[in-house]
């Protein structure tokens, strides 16, 4: 076999697993097609998008950092707390302060990052487990909120704020704008450069990764980061949504975040991750939602059914997953011995 | 464990939040036009003996105030509010020691929080379950410290256990009073969409019970129902949106709590339908009256949680001083349209926090 075969070979293998690899968006496609039969409505613009791309694209742009913090084997559970504090404390002093809306956006993105570098703090200098860490500072977030907004309640927040949540930019909602610039920044930073490199690195084998001279700590001090400037613009955008900036922010948002990256492809052990399939997770599972509402499908039955979904889709994700592994390894092995 | 740097950026990051957090409260202004809670963090020693008749007693009186939540509207602050005013006016040394579980969904939460009051010896109990069946093992808790209990909000009563008094609104009632209104306010037709907050007996009385006057009263009307909330502003955002998608011909949405008001006024708005789609809500707090005077809530089920409060502060007298008290206050609800609102509220009530 000479070279340009093998490299055509080689580059329609490589096309051939990036559509293997992102079979959660056929799942998605599938779950489209069956929401469509199902209910008239589900196809139209309006629904499309502001019942799916909206609301999903705000979880989808978590899910990119949640995707480098799980690669490098990590966990954050305090993004929606985050959230709550960073958007809370920005409106507040919008409104306290008179700071002009961007700046209020711009203090609640500090805020976000302050909140993960703390949470890198604990993770990476004082070495306690990243669930312990989160889950306290989740805990943390929400006591924080209650005590910056004095449990009192505001609605009503200026015009120009509440365009980022719920305004569009050519005819798109500006959450969905902003999700496809940062699956840009986030595709890039995974698979091109040495910050996804070593995320995968760490997730894979720690101990040989910092052996081969590579600062762990910084990079992972990087991921809890982002995460966190991420979870701070998602809140921003949910309380310029809903009109108002309350405790509530994000309750629970963790979960569907994690619940969207692993469907989405990424590894809860490490290792390997899919930004693109997070995104297409984080929709997957809004789509699913938006669909049985649309059917009428009771509210019990649909959690049921969405957790049904879950499990089953993360099951054919594993099955999978180890069936790729060895078809690889036979893989490489072939081309191994005919490239000799 | 490595060395700490004293510049490292987790320092700074700490220094942020706190100098951020900080300063927001600081500059953060009290909200105008009614008295101030005033929140007192008491810590009373836990060797503390219960007296067998409060009256006995003497120093402040202590109660143990547990709202489901203080994060969600200003509604269970009011209730405070009114105990203190009341209290002071009846000459009572009233303390409150408020806390509240960690999510309108945390029963265990709240149950700790009511062995909690009973470990620092409180001398009352006042608790607004954060769903009627999370309520009994609280009462039951107190009855064993012997420690009177006031239940506010619902007045369903609850079985196997003794309540001192309720204090609160017949949510059956109030459900009927909305579907009635809501029935005559459509002329016995169209399609109504209903919000749900989260399943048990606070949505079955206020969701259920309109939807059974409506199918009785008005049996040309279609009642739709959007998915549980869990009492969220973001959900009812979400359900709303897609009901009204699903649904173009929705003439009215019943909101059955003020945050999920809040949420239906912002889908409607979206999708460009406000005046077109009427929005009911229950509660009528001030955010929501704020909205009934700007055209966007045609009208809503007012309770009065700041009366729950004075209630409670008249039955901790009347306890105090021996009196035999009444088992169930109740502060009905009410049925008021936007113009009808500045006769039904006081106004320092109406203008809060604005």
């Amino acid at each position: 076999m000479n070279m340009n075969a093998l490299r055509t070979n080689s580059r329609w293998t490589r096309a051939r697993r990036w559509l293997s690899d992102m079979w959660i968006l056929w799942v998605l496609i599938g779950l489209m097609v069956v929401m469509s039969f199902l209910s008239p409505v589900f196809l139209t613009a309006e629904n499309l998008l502001e019942n799916v791309a909206r609301p999903a694209s705000i979880v989808a742009i978590i899910t990119i950092g949640m995707t480098f913090v799980i690669t490098s084997r990590g966990l954050d559970l305090s993004v929606g707390s985050n959230a709550a504090l960073s958007s809370t404390i920005g409106i507040l002093a919008v409104e306290a302060l008179h700071l002009p809306v961007p700046l209020g956006i711009v203090l609640s993105l500090i805020v976000g990052l302050s909140f993960g570098l703390v949470n890198a703090f604990f993770i990476t200098k004082i070495r306690v487990a990243p669930f312990i860490v989160t889950l306290g500072m989740l805990s943390i977030g929400r006591g924080l909120t209650l005590a910056v907004s004095g449990t009192s309640f505001t609605y009503g927040l200026p015009d120009s704020y509440r365009d980022w949540g719920r305004g569009s930019i050519l005819g798109l909602p500006t959450p969905f704008v902003i999700l496809i610039v940062l699956w840009i920044v986030g595709v890039y930073l995974y698979s091109y450069t040495r910050i996804g490199l070593y995320a995968r690195s760490l997730g894979s084998n720690e101990s040989s990764t910092r052996r081969a001279g590579i600062n762990g700590d910084a990079y992972k001090t990087l991921y809890y980061a982002f995460i966190g400037v991420l979870a701070a613009l998602a809140g921003v955008l949910w309380s310029a949504r809903a009109n108002t900036i309350s405790v509530t922010t994000g309750i629970g948002t963790e979960l569907d975040v994690i619940a969207a990256v692993i469907i989405g492809g990424t590894s809860l052990f490490g290792g390997a991750g899919s930004v693109t399939g997070s995104i297409l997770g984080a929709f997957a599972l809004v789509v699913l939602t938006n669909g049985l509402q649309l059917f009428g499908i009771n509210t019990l039955v649909q959690r049921i059914v969405i957790g049904v979904v879950i499990i089953v889709a993360l099951a054919v994700g594993k099955v999978r997953s180890d069936r790729l592994t060895q078809q690889r390894g036979a893989e490489a092995a072939r081309m191994a011995s005919s490239v000799g | 464990m490595k060395n700490i740097r004293v510049y490292s950026p987790v320092l700074w990051a700490a220094i942020v939040i706190t100098v951020v957090a900080l300063a927001v409260i600081g500059c953060a202004t009290p909200p105008a036009g009614a008295p101030q809670v005033v929140r007192e963090t008491v810590v009373v020693p836990q060797t503390v003996v219960i007296p067998a008749e409060p009256a006995a007693k003497s120093g402040p009186i202590v109660v143990g105030y547990s709202p489901p939540t203080l994060e969600m509207t200003d509604f269970y602050k009011f209730g405070e509010l009114g105990l203190q005013q009341k209290a002071k006016e009846l000459g009572e040394n009233l303390v409150v020691i408020t806390k509240a579980p960690s999510s309108h969904q945390a029963a265990e939460d709240q149950l700790r929080i009511v062995e909690d009051f009973i470990t620092l010896g409180v001398d009352y109990i006042w608790i607004v379950p954060i769903s009627a069946e999370a309520a009994p093992p609280m009462v039951k808790a107190a009855n064993e410290a012997g420690i009177p209990i006031i239940v506010s909000h619902s007045l369903e009563p609850i079985e196997g256990v003794d309540v001192t008094a309720y204090v609160g609104t017949d949510f059956k009632e109030t459900g009927t009073l909305v579907g009635e209104w809501v029935c005559d306010f459509v002329k016995g037709e169209g399609t109504v969409a209903i919000l749900q907050g989260d399943p048990g007996f606070y949505n079955d009385a206020r969701v259920g019970t309109a939807i059974d006057v409506l199918k009785s009263k008005c049996p040309n009307v279609k009642v739709i129902t959007g998915e549980y909330t869990q009492w969220d502003t973001q959900k009812a955002l979400n359900s709303t949106s897609a009901l009204l998608n699903a649904n173009p011909d929705i003439k009215l949405i019943y909101a059955p709590a003020a945050p999920l008001t809040l949420g239906v006024v912002e889908a409607v708005e979206k999708a460009g339908l406000t005046g077109k789609v009427a929005v009911v809500d229950y509660d009528l707090i001030p955010a929501t009256i704020k909205l009934a005077k700007e055209g966007k809530v045609v009208a809503g089920l007012g309770l009065r949680p700041w009366v729950y409060g004075e209630e409670t502060a008249q039955v901790i007298k009347d306890l105090q001083d021996g009196k035999q008290i009444e088992k169930v206050h109740n502060v009905p609800g009410k049925m008021s349209t936007a113009a009808e609102i500045d006769s039904a509220y006081p106004e320092w009530y109406i203008n809060y926090g604005q």
